[in-house]
């Protein structure tokens, strides 16, 4: 093998590497690719090889359509790709056919003359008259009559051959990217399998679930996962038919979708747990899921009669009025003729009535589609991934600079220069530090959509077995939270939300009775109110029983009587340990566990649950967290020289008690009298162990802090001040340090540290004990 | 008897290659008489005295934490952890920053104070010898071997040992 040859194949090796990871729209990779493409080019023209610069050419031009979007199926692009990058590879070694360039090239329309479009473009618009899915807003549900149009795309490509060549030796990086990658790609095409559900036949939709199995497959089959690969393909295979519009998408279809991601997230999961305890892969059995899939396919001919309707949320009519094309009335008196004439679509009347132009219409039909488009869209939000700890680093970084900034500001000779230019120059250094210390705890946030967005499958699922109808509204999915709370929130919401399709709204039978509509609605929503992100699970379900709840509590010895007890205090013990008022436990919830870890999980991230209930009107959760877990509300006390930190949710007052406040008991345990509640005094300097001066409580003061409704009084020396710090860990070694919760740099540099309140209550009974 | 002979050196044998494995490069430091080497690769900076606080529930030996630059790390006083008698900090003093893999895996810094920072020297592995026994009066498992340069002798510390494995919290 001569030099150039040498250089091609390695060139073709990177490059099928390259292609074989390449996603559908990855425009950065395809960036690469292009590059990668035109070296082979190049080498290509000085070798003699004209199979291989043909097929070159018509690979780059066809990389080009793809980058400049002329391309209208773009993972059918990346297909081509793989199998031309594959051919160039046999060609090199002089496997190829004779012709076979040739032929693979005009079978892509990638031959010399040919245009880089491997098929014929969709209709961009489609003809104003007959198109127009345009019900009366007014009507219920009124099927629009437009199929979507079904472009003559081939049949699926059978899968890479290239992707049996290359496997290199599992190692643990390629891994664990792909098993990320995967769980993110499963996790979008749950989202977009739902979305499909209510618009079976939007394209980009289908498209958006079907390229993501196609990764996985791609993937999979490079890491020699071969059973995940095959059902990737499966999968793959269905949504190809579903994409050619040879199969209609329906609730059936959509489920085994669904089954099929539960599945492969196991074997995923599965695949990586094996390779970290070094063992073999756990087989899983997917005969039944094929077997489901393989009833779909075969069903999916006859399901073409009888299309279920799609129902695009933007109607035609509102549309043209919203944009002014249209006035109101036209599009009323239009809607009006259409309830008399069905067949007739609303573009069509509005046209024959001298209402409005054709163009009109069809701008009015671009509108509507881009609206319809734009869900979809939305799910791919532009971002980057970045390692946790650099971005922690950062932030270190960033706390020093401000830090530093103020130490320059306030140094004694600085502040003596008294001049104009250099106090005007700190200010800003001062607000440019402190903007870059904000961005940077934004960037810990993220949008609380994704968690939100998980919910539909549990209702959806919850309320499939219940045989509820039940609907989810989303608000506020753009509300931002922090990223270290929205793994740990997850659990807690999927527990509420359960407990509303559950337990808060009734069955159909029971609504129809009450004169509710019989579709229940649960609402999740999220906001920001006043320093805290709250989020809302709502529903118009039967509301909470007070008597039920007070007669279940007393019964399991929750409470001891109810005197006295407020609604809200009522409503709170649902979420104690052991209590559940539904009648027949299910296998969803019920059982009394669950919404204890609400409770939990409250705890743990300084956040409260609020209830309101109106009895057979539904209930609202009302849980209220802090915006972010990097960052506490602390008071600043002083003990002997040192300043402690005091979590602000703990403390309930500071005072200086009176000497005949004081008492003790049996000489040693301290009491403060406060408000006529005796309350155990904590001498915080012997509970740190520092030596300082000993103090009476008279001549000091002390804070009253809680903690589980158990409160007591901290002699503390001097209250420094409220003060917002960011929570430092201290590290793994003194992690068992009981009494501080963590550290946080103070203005002056130096290491303040954090009490933790539970912690110092147990050091205090220990010393005394 | 030739048996035991021939496991004695075969003892020695692997001591001898466990020994030469250890030859690098060492920064020394010194700590009342004695100087002591800490393997480079684990020394992550050299930094003045900064202030200290006292963390609660935690060994005598351990100072407290500082604020390397936004981060909290432990500090440890070797002279109160090796049983030296305390001397005040001079000018001097300093904290070197060292970097161990935990037993979980994970990296801890942790700052050690020493009296004084010497210089880097290439340790070979002819020169390192042994520790020798001392009996039950000292400890020296913290002391990976003893190693003869042009300077004096160097103990060489096994400070995945003095921090990484030391129980700094009162239980």
């Amino acid at each position: 093998m001569d030099d150039q040859a040498l250089i091609l194949g390695s060139l073709l090796d990177n490059l099928a590497a390259e292609v074989m990871v390449l996603e559908a729209g990855d425009l950065m990779t395809y960036g690469e690719v292009l590059s990668r493409l035109e070296q082979l080019l190049i080498v290509a023209e000085g070798a003699a090889h004209p199979d291989l610069l043909a097929l070159t050419v018509g690979l780059k031009s066809l990389m080009e359509g793809m980058i400049l979007g002329q391309v209208p199926d773009q993972a059918q692009g990346v297909e081509s790709l793989t199998q031309g990058v594959a051919l160039g590879q046999a060609v090199l070694r002089g496997e190829a056919q004779p012709g076979q360039t040739a032929q693979f090239l005009a079978a892509r329309g990638l031959a010399p003359e040919g245009e880089a479009a491997a098929e014929p473009p969709p209709d961009e618009v489609p003809p104003p008259p007959g198109e127009a899915p345009a019900p009366p807003p007014a009507a219920e549900q009124a099927p629009p009559e437009a199929p979507a149009p079904s472009p003559a795309s081939e049949t699926a490509a059978p899968p890479p051959e290239a992707a049996e060549e290359y496997m290199p030796e599992e190692d643990e990086e390629l891994l664990t990217g792909f098993v990320n990658e995967a769980l993110e790609h499963l996790q979008s095409i749950e989202v977009n399998a739902l979305l499909l559900e209510d618009t079976p036949e939007d394209q980009d939709v289908i498209g958006a679930v079907f390229r993501p199995f196609h990764t996985i497959k791609g993937v999979s089959g490079f890491l020699n996962l071969t059973d995940i690969n095959h059902l990737a393909h499966a999968l793959e295979n269905m949504l190809d038919q579903a994409r050619a519009g040879n199969l209609l998408l329906d609730s059936e279809s959509i489920d085994v979708v669904l089954a099929g991601v539960d599945v492969l997230k196991q074997m995923i999961l599965e695949s990586q747990d094996a390779f970290q305890a070094k063992r073999m892969r756990r087989a899983f059995d997917t005969s039944a899921l094929k077997a489901r899939i393989e009833a779909v396919l075969s069903g999916g001919r006859e399901a073409e009669a009888d299309k279920e309707p799609a129902a695009p949320p933007p109607r035609l009519g509102e549309v043209l009025v919203e944009r002014g094309l249209v006035p109101q009335q036209a599009v009323e008196e239009a809607l009006e003729e259409q309830r008399q004439h069905p067949d007739k679509s609303l573009g069509t009347i509005l046209v024959s009535k001298g209402a409005a132009e054709p163009s009109e219409v069809a701008e009015g039909l671009k509108v509507q589609r881009a609206m319809t488009q734009a869900a979809t869209r939305q799910v791919q939000a532009q971002e980057v991934k970045i390692d946790t700890t650099k971005l922690d680093n950062l932030l270190d970084m960033v706390g020093e600079l401000v830090i530093a900034q103020s130490m320059v500001a306030a140094n004694p000779k600085v502040q003596g220069l008294a001049d104009r230019k250099l106090s005007a120059d700190l200010a800003q250094l001062s607000r440019i530090t402190t903007d870059l210390q904000k961005t940077t705890m934004a960037m810990r946030m993220v949008p609380i959509k994704q968690t939100f967005q998980k919910m539909v499958r549990v209702v959806r699922d919850t309320a499939k077995k219940q045989g509820k109808q039940i609907r989810l509204l989303l608000e506020g999915e753009g509300t931002e939270i922090d990223r270290n709370m929205v793994e740990k929130f997850y659990d807690p919401l999927v527990h509420m939300v359960r407990n509303s399709v559950d337990h808060g709204i009734e069955s159909t039978a029971e609504r129809q009775a009450t004169g509710k509509p019989e579709e229940g609605t649960v609402t999740l929503a999220a906001y920001h109110k006043g320093g805290a992100v709250c989020i809302e699970i709502r529903d118009d379900g039967k509301g909470l029983n007070r008597d039920k709840i007070l007669a279940k509590a007393l019964e399991r010895g929750l409470v001891e009587s109810a005197e006295g007890m407020g609604d809200e205090e009522v409503y709170h013990l649902i979420f104690k340990p052991g209590f559940s008022t539904a009648e027949v436990v299910t296998d969803i919830s019920g059982r009394g566990v669950g919404m204890d870890i609400v409770q939990k999980t409250m705890e743990e991230l300084r956040g409260k649950v609020e209830i309101k209930s109106l009895l057979g009107q539904g209930t609202t959760f009302t849980i209220g967290l802090p915006l972010t877990l990097a960052i506490i509300d602390g008071m600043v006390v002083e003990v002997a020289g040192e300043r402690y930190i005091l979590p602000t949710v703990a403390v309930v007052e500071s005072l200086r008690p009176r000497r005949e406040e004081y008492s003790t008991v049996q000489g040693r345990g301290e009491m403060i009298m406060i408000r006529g509640t005796l309350l155990p005094l904590v001498r915080l300097m012997d509970v740190v162990g520092i030596e300082g001066q000993h103090r009476e409580p008279w001549e000091t003061l002390v804070v009253v802090v809680e903690h589980h409704g158990m409160r007591r009084c901290l002699l503390v020396d001097k209250l420094i001040g409220r003060q917002e710090v960011v929570i430092k860990s201290l590290g793994e070694s003194l992690k068992g340090v009981r009494v501080v919760a963590g550290g946080a740099i103070m203005g002056d540099g130096k290491v303040g540290l954090i009490l933790d309140v539970e912690g110092v209550f147990k050091a205090h009974e220990a010393r005394r004990g | 008897m030739t048996s035991e002979g021939m496991a004695a050196d075969q003892s020695t044998a692997q001591g001898r290659s466990s020994l030469m494995a250890l030859a690098g490069k060492y920064l020394t430091f010194q700590l009342g008489g004695e100087e002591y080497g800490l393997e480079i690769l684990k020394v992550r900076e050299i930094i003045g005295m900064l202030d200290v606080t006292y963390v609660p529930q935690t060994a005598p030996f351990v100072r407290g934490v500082i604020n390397l630059r936004g981060k909290v790390i432990p500090v440890i006083d070797l002279r109160r952890k090796f049983g030296l008698e305390h001397r005040d900090d001079d000018e001097r003093t300093c904290t070197i920053v060292v970097e161990v893999q935990s037993g979980s895996g994970q990296r801890l810094l942790t700052g050690i104070v020493v009296d004084q920072v010497r210089e880097v020297v290439n340790v070979r592995g002819e020169d390192i010898e042994p520790t020798p026994s001392f009996g039950s009066y000292m400890d020296t498992a913290y002391i990976l071997g003893m190693a003869k340069v042009d300077s004096g002798v160097k103990i060489l510390l096994d400070i995945d040992q003095v921090v990484g494995d030391s129980q700094l919290v009162l239980a």
